[in-house]
């Protein structure tokens, strides 16, 4: 267990390297820095780049970054909101995206779990059909469609919830977004629960479970679930990826002064520094939650706890 | 170890003593019926046939694609056509004119309230249809609609296919060769993947200016790892096959043996994993287009046309709806398609 | 017969599958008494195993039971002796009573047959806590003898184990040890060594065996493979295409056998004597029983087929007391038949062995 978990945090350790390393050399590429404002002469040239270390070795450099990066020191917008400090932008902004891409994964994983469970126990029924027909829609709309759909619906035609974000009604106003997130975290969740249900309860274990006697209920709750719930683990990861491609678009929709439409923001006014810290931001979260599931796969699955640790 | 029904006493059944004779065809019953009438294709075919909702993907897909194809074609606008006085036009056909729907009416909520109007009647177009209604610049939707679709399919196609060539390759190699190369080899993979898809876009975007070409070339930085493990897992479990084995006895080449021997042998699941990472492949494209990053205007994708009628679609719901359908359809029958492709290649889901 | 434990009889199952209905199981009879041993002998797919898996009551969702009945006698919890047709009761009463308690199975592959997220410890308690409601302490006690039992060392250790930290061997052990937690009076092997080493094979029937012995339970051995039946059993069934064609005590089968398709399987039996070193093989496959059969199932495989197989099913014809086989060949109208030099040969040379061996054979 002890050589599974440093081998993880070594892969995450190096991929976060590789990413800012290719951080790092496009910063040096991008035009738009401060050394390339033509209004600066030679000397004050000279002064920036004894003042950011850029007449040190590149390697410095490039160390003196990672340093940067990692203390939130992001450097500063150049369009956006001219000379303000990216981490303050992102201060503000990050616990409202944090906040509502944790409540669709919430929402998705424990809809999709019942789904998945109840179209696996009662499979080739009408409750599998319908389960079967909401998870494959939700994973063939995307999520802006169903953003938009609910916004039209019980934002501008009923008007039960605020069609925009608003600092004021932070949980009402979260809830269309979270949940047009949550689609397709829902719908793959429950499509995978339902195949992985389904392996096991025809494995041979749960064919010997059955003829010890015991009732369907033992049956599931103490052998199918455990099987099955493990996998599902995994795909957590990519999901996650989806819900941050997701979220720009649905921040974008609901207007949600959230890091996802900030960084919409940044592409298209070629904020390049914004954009090189929010990816650093994505990147690093990403990683640590990959970080996290792997190694919650490892506490959870005896047959990785307790590998050998020469194995 | 009795009570077995007893019914030899006497042969008192009514066959005639002439059947009673040794048939001597010891060279027919070498030929094994069960398993020479059965084709695996065939077998597949079958299938995937029974399943009814593949079959509706499949129609579906195939008539997206033709209209995709013919539709643009299909009346006398072109996509980039723009006519200012024509503009927001509601959907209107000749034939269903008649019967009051898509008659070019709508239905315009303000916040006194709403009304209907019709602005074919308003401007004096009485000889102009829009059948999808016409844009905030006066652009045929119809046309747009299905140029769009068409865009969407070559940027998916090329995608996936790209992917597959690249994944399937790297898998394949991954998992032929073992060892020393297969280990680097998955490496490199975890550390790509542990690289958020929506970063290489968002960078890629940055180096490279908006196009099909950059969108492809995204895709295919992102899209290829689930194919390579695919294709390695199965390579894992061809290799220690005996006609893999028998090749590489006869001297067979490492190349030989990866593509001539065990690809025909994986083709199922990358064919399924291809119908997979199509939708993947329209999803993202449209993302990057509503986001403001994908086709350049005057040409649309079905993302950008999304994104157009997102501005407009309280006031003018019709511009937004037909590439929501033609793309959540694409959608969700390229996924029908790949489940049921799975199913029938998947010898677990065979009863018995 | 006092001491029958369980009868099956004219067991008839269909199995509804998206190609249609498959006629898995065509009228069998098998019965076996207290303390005896029987094999039921067959290719895969000849319906061995679904025939036991409706004796538990743990038939897929999608099969049909047309006709026939199983009887199975036991005593019941007020120490009366009982008699109960498992075929009519529902699966709750047969989860409850039944299922472990009285009937309990050994699986063919101990690597898939353990749930990997449970310790062993836990998996063998499971059966008794749920039927008798025993006490943690008990059944932890119980649970580390019964390892014992089955020849498992450092038996409080492997309690705490999950399976994956056992050999297969090892793992197997366990799950006759599971097999065993509720005392059951007929113990039901599917292939119980297929998936095992040749060398670790023998073990686990010789425990089997030991097990039989001491508690003086019923077997019921699935195989495909005689040369396991030949050490263990005291009767063999062989079946074929949902049939039941030959049956009879172990010297019958070996010494005597009257149906060609068990010609066909001792012929195909590996034989370190022979001096041809071709091995045999059965031509052809079983047949699709998505298909009614017409006539003997086993024509269209069979060297001596008569014109007759195409026309009627063969009946049971008796050779001896307790042997039986449903071929034509042995019927009066039929011309003799020998079985094939080859074989007669091979059985002379096992008698002889037998014979020098200093055992008798009959």
């Amino acid at each position: 267990m002890r050589k599974y978990v440093l081998k993880r945090v070594l892969t995450a350790v190096f991929t976060l390297l590789v990413i800012l390393l290719v951080l790092f050399i496009l910063m040096q590429l991008m035009p738009g820095s401060p050394f390339n404002d033509e209004k600066l002469t030679d000397d004050q040239l000279q002064l920036l780049y004894e003042k950011y270390g850029l007449d040190k070795p590149i390697i410095v450099q490039f160390f003196n970054y990672v340093k940067n990066m990692f203390t939130g020191d992001f450097g500063v917008s150049y369009k956006i909101s001219k000379n303000t400090p990216i981490a303050q932008l992102i201060a503000s902004r990050l616990p409202i995206s944090i906040g509502i891409g944790f409540m669709a994964v919430f929402i998705g994983a424990l809809i999709g779990l019942i789904l998945g469970i109840v179209a696996a126990i009662w499979h080739d029924t009408i409750l599998d059909t319908i389960a079967t027909i909401i998870s494959v829609i939700g994973v063939s709309v995307p999520s802006y469609v169903f953003a938009l759909a609910l916004s039209f619906e019980f934002g501008f035609t009923l008007g039960w919830f605020p069609m925009l974000y608003s600092n004021s009604a932070q949980l009402s106003s979260s809830i269309l977004p979270s949940v047009s997130l949550s689609m397709f975290t829902m719908a793959s969740i429950a499509r995978f629960t339902r195949s992985e249900m389904m392996e096991v309860m025809d494995s041979e274990y749960m064919l010997l479970a059955e003829s010890k006697g015991l009732s369907g209920r033992a049956l599931i709750l103490r052998h199918a679930l455990r099987n099955a719930l493990i996998p599902i683990v995994t795909v957590l990861a990519p999901l996650i990826v989806d819900l941050m491609t997701g979220s720009l678009v649905v921040e974008k929709i609901f207007s949600i002064p959230g890091v996802g439409s900030l960084l919409v923001n940044a592409i298209q006014s070629n904020d390049y520094n914004v954009v090189i810290s929010l990816s650093f931001i994505y990147s690093a979260m990403y990683i640590v939650i990959m970080l996290v599931v792997d190694i919650l796969y490892g506490i959870i699955d005896p047959r990785i706890r307790l590998a050998k640790e020469d194995g | 170890m009795a009570d077995i029904a007893n019914e030899n006493k006497y042969p008192d059944d009514g066959y005639s003593q002439d059947l009673f004779v040794l048939k001597e065809d010891a060279a027919d019953i070498t030929i094994d019926e069960n398993f020479a009438s059965q084709s695996f294709w065939k077998e597949v075919r079958a299938q995937f046939l029974k399943k009814k909702s593949a079959v509706f993907g499949l129609i579906a897909i195939i008539i997206i694609t033709l209209l995709a194809i013919f539709g643009p074609g299909m009346n006398s606008y072109s996509y980039s056509d723009q006519d200012l006085s024509q503009k927001n036009l509601a959907p209107r056909v000749a034939w269903l004119e008649g019967l009051g729907i898509f008659d070019g009416s709508e239905t315009i909520s303000t916040t006194s309230g709403s009304k209907t109007t019709n602005g074919y009647e308003d401007s004096g177009l009485s000889d102009v249809y829009y059948w999808f209604g016409s844009d905030t610049f006066g652009r045929d939707i119809w046309t747009r609609t299905w140029s769009g679709a068409r865009v969407s399919l070559i940027i998916a196609v090329a995608a996936a296919l790209i992917d597959m060539i690249i994944g399937m390759s790297y898998g394949l190699i991954s998992g032929f060769f073992g060892g020393k190369v297969d280990m680097v080899m998955q490496r490199i993979l975890e550390v790509s993947n542990g690289i958020p898809r929506l970063v290489i876009v968002t960078l890629l975007l940055l180096v490279l200016s908006p196009g099909i070409l950059t969108i492809v070339f995204a895709l295919m930085l992102t899209e290829w790892i689930g194919m390579s493990r695919i294709a390695r897992a199965e390579m894992l479990k061809l290799k220690e096959r005996e006609f893999v084995l028998a090749s590489r006895t006869l001297g067979a080449g490492s190349f030989f043996i990866i593509f001539k021997e065990v690809l025909p042998n994986i083709i199922g699941p990358i064919i399924t994993q291809v119908m997979f990472s199509i939708p993947t492949a329209i999803f993202t494209e449209a993302f990057l287009s509503f986001v403001g990053l994908g086709i350049p205007v005057p040409q649309c994708s079905l993302g950008s046309l999304i994104s157009e009628g997102f501005n407009s679609f309280t006031t003018h719901p019709y511009q937004i709806v037909p590439p929501i359908i033609v793309m959540a359809l694409l959608m969700l029958s390229f996924n029908l398609v790949a489940d049921g492709l799975r199913e029938a290649l998947d010898p677990k889901f065979k009863e018995m | 017969m006092a001491d029958k434990i369980i009868e099956i009889n004219n067991l008839d199952i269909s199995f509804k599958t998206t190609a249609g209905l498959v006629h898995a199981i065509r009228g069998i009879n098998v019965d076996l008494e207290k303390g005896e041993t029987v094999a039921i002998v067959g290719e895969s797919g000849s319906g061995k195993s679904v025939t036991m898996k409706a004796a538990m009551g743990i038939l897929a969702s999608n099969a049909v039971v047309n006709s026939g009945e199983i009887l199975f006698h036991y005593t019941d919890d007020d120490g009366q002796p009982a008699m109960v047709d498992i075929l009519q009761k529902d699966k709750r009463w047969i989860r409850n009573n039944i299922n472990g308690r009285r009937i309990s199975m050994v699986f063919q592959d101990p690597m898939t047959s353990l749930d990997p997220t449970m310790t062993i410890g836990k998996q063998i308690m499971e059966g008794m806590i749920w039927h008798y409601k025993t006490p943690k302490k008990e059944a932890w006690d119980k649970a580390v003898g019964l390892l014992k039992e089955v020849g498992i060392e450092d038996a409080q250790k492997r309690m705490k184990q999950y399976p994956h930290q056992l050999s297969g061997g090892m793992r197997q052990r366990v799950v006759i040890a599971i097999a065993l937690a509720c005392d059951p009076d007929l113990l039901i092997c599917d292939e119980p060594t297929t998936a095992l080493d040749v060398t670790i094979q023998a073990k686990i029937l010789e425990l089997i065996k030991k097990v039989q012995k001491e508690r003086h339970i019923a077997v019921i051995y699935i195989t495909h493979d005689l040369g396991v039946v030949a050490t263990v059993a005291d009767y063999v069934n062989v079946m074929y295409a949902g049939k039941i064609v030959e049956v009879g005590n172990v010297n019958e089968i070996y010494y005597d056998p009257k149906h060609p398709y068990t010609w066909g399987l001792l012929s195909a039996m590996p034989d370190l004597d022979t001096d041809d070193d071709r091995l045999y093989t059965i031509p052809g496959s079983p047949p699709n029983l998505l298909h009614e059969v017409k006539g003997d199932a086993f024509a269209a495989r069979n060297k001596y087929a008569m014109k007759i197989d195409d026309e009627a099913d063969p009946p049971m014809f008796q050779v001896s007391k307790t042997h039986w086989a449903a071929t034509w060949l042995l019927d009066p109208r039929a011309p003799k038949v020998q079985m094939p030099k080859e074989l007669s040969d091979r059985i002379e040379r096992m008698k002889e062995a037998v014979r020098s061996a200093g055992k008798s054979i009959d």
